[in-house]
């Protein structure tokens, strides 16, 4: 593999966070190259590149920020009902323009956030995820255009006015929306029903269940844009089953023998700095003591202090938040992996 | 000695990564097939797509994005665990190997494939052989 060749794969890694590739680029790198190597590739292939893309987005989709975007939606999705309940309700084009925006922003980012549980539960693979993504973004925004267009022509049919273009496409952005959100759902349910065997079978039943699931979706949001709060709900109590999981994990991880995180790194590092400063105050304070008293200081009272200073540190090291410290440093101790 | 005081003490039964509430999802395809790889000792990422694809008789290619990607899920649910890095012929090596909960998930799909095959053989095997069926003679008014 040649340098430029590297350096475009390192280039297609950078869709993956900071994080994931301090821990993993140069494995996955030379793996790539590797791979490269062995069927003759001179440069990553748009497979390849699309693939490193997708995965690079999906590794973003942390549970964290999953939660953060169902939280968002939920905001944004609940304007259309803070708008109804406030009398706020304007036949203002512009209010009216803003408020559907809101609403299927917010709509995308929930059933991006579902997208992204899936995903993470390894129900749907990256790639097709990402196809499925742009579809439904294609989807969310032409229902939008067609809710808004919808108005407008209602409007300017009350008022008597000359029919804009917009106002008369309503039913040309519900076809979009209802055929980028039927691709979205039948690449979802393609991959959901994977135990089905035969692909033709998966296929049709996709597109099956996508055509009138589609129209159902998104005539219930029309209806009822209140469900979109029901929607961020469910995502958010699954997107919390999963940061506890983690949470859970990584406290599992604490108890492995040799394995230290960087919080009890920092604790165990705070605390030898403290017990070396404070065990070379002893010292210091019973030097005077050996130079004025030398005669009256003997080796005998030396060791009292020097046991009093550590009955202490025991002390101080029975404490609760110290005894995990302390019982993680002795672990790693007696670990001879570590 | 009573019954219960012969009994074996039996291992705790590990929970596996894919059942939840009671309910046992199937293993992907990919999982198995890593897992597969992985059940014979440690191997590192470039091997285990080699692996895979021999032991599947090619029917599953994995891009490198795919297999890390499926590792990290995997180490995640707790069926494998990286064990070390290493730096050969100049390239940076990271090794997994399955751990117990892993290899009892295996066993677990394997020997539901096998149960599958078995009730199909079963079932095959239970058809009449195929002859020619007797002439229907018709009868006309």
């Amino acid at each position: 593999m040649t340098v430029r060749s590297r350096s475009r794969y390192e280039r297609l890694l950078r869709w993956y966070p900071a994080r994931w590739r301090r821990l993993h680029a140069a494995v996955v790198l030379d793996t790539l190259e590797e791979h490269a190597e062995a069927s003759g590739q001179a440069s990553p292939t748009l497979g390849e590149a699309w693939s490193l893309g997708a995965h690079g987005l999906a590794e973003r989709a942390s549970p964290g920020v999953v939660m953060v975007g169902a939280i968002l939606g939920m905001l944004l999705g609940s304007a259309p009902v803070i708008v109804l309940f406030s009398g706020a309700m304007t036949d203002d084009p512009w209010l009216l323009g803003l408020r559907v925006v809101a609403q299927f922003i917010g709509t995308l980012l929930v059933s991006t956030a579902a997208g992204a549980l899936l995903l993470r539960a390894g129900r749907i693979n990256a790639e097709p995820a990402l196809v499925a993504w742009v579809l439904s973004v294609a989807a969310w925004t032409m229902g939008g255009a067609a809710v808004a267009s919808w108005g407008v022509g209602f409007s300017e049919a009350d008022a008597g006015a000359t029919r804009s273009w917009f106002g008369e496409a309503t039913w040309v952005f519900a076809g979009g929306a209802w055929l980028f959100g039927t691709g979205a759902l039948a690449v979802v349910a393609f991959c959901v029903l994977r135990a089905v065997p035969s692909r033709t079978l998966r296929a049709i039943f996709s597109v099956l269940l996508a055509v009138p699931g589609t129209i159902a979706l998104g005539v219930a949001l029309a209806m009822q844009p209140a469900l979109v709060l029901a929607g961020a709900a469910v995502v958010m109590v699954l997107a919390g089953f999963q940061l506890r999981e983690g949470s859970a994990r990584a406290h599992r991880r604490a108890r492995v023998p040799g394995v230290l995180l960087p919080v009890q790194r920092r604790r165990i590092s705070v605390t030898a700095a403290v017990r070396q400063c404070s065990g070379l105050g002893v010292r210091c304070s019973l030097l005077p003591g050996a130079s004025g008293f030398r005669a009256s200081v003997t080796q005998q009272t030396r060791c009292a202090a020097a046991s009093s200073a550590d009955r202490w540190w025991r002390s101080l090291l029975s404490q609760p938040a110290l005894r995990s410290c302390s019982a993680v440093v002795g672990a790693a101790r007696s670990d001879p992996q570590s | 000695m009573s019954e219960s005081d012969r009994r074996v003490p039996s291992r705790p039964k590990a929970r596996s990564a894919y059942s939840h509430c009671g309910y046992t999802a199937a293993m992907t395809e990919t999982a198995f097939w890593i897992l597969t790889a992985l059940a014979a000792g440690r191997r590192h990422g470039y091997a285990l797509l080699s692996d895979v694809e021999r032991l599947s008789s090619g029917s599953v290619k994995l891009r490198v994005t795919t297999l890390y990607a499926s590792l990290e899920r995997l180490e995640r649910e707790g069926v494998i665990r990286s064990a070390g890095d290493a730096i050969v012929d100049g390239r940076v090596r990271r090794y997994y190997e399955i751990v117990d909960r892993g290899r009892d998930d295996l066993r677990r799909e394997a020997d539901r494939l096998t149960a599958r095959a078995t009730a199909a053989r079963a079932s095959m095997a239970q058809a009449p052989t195929s002859r020619p069926l007797p002439a229907v003679s018709t009868a006309t008014a």
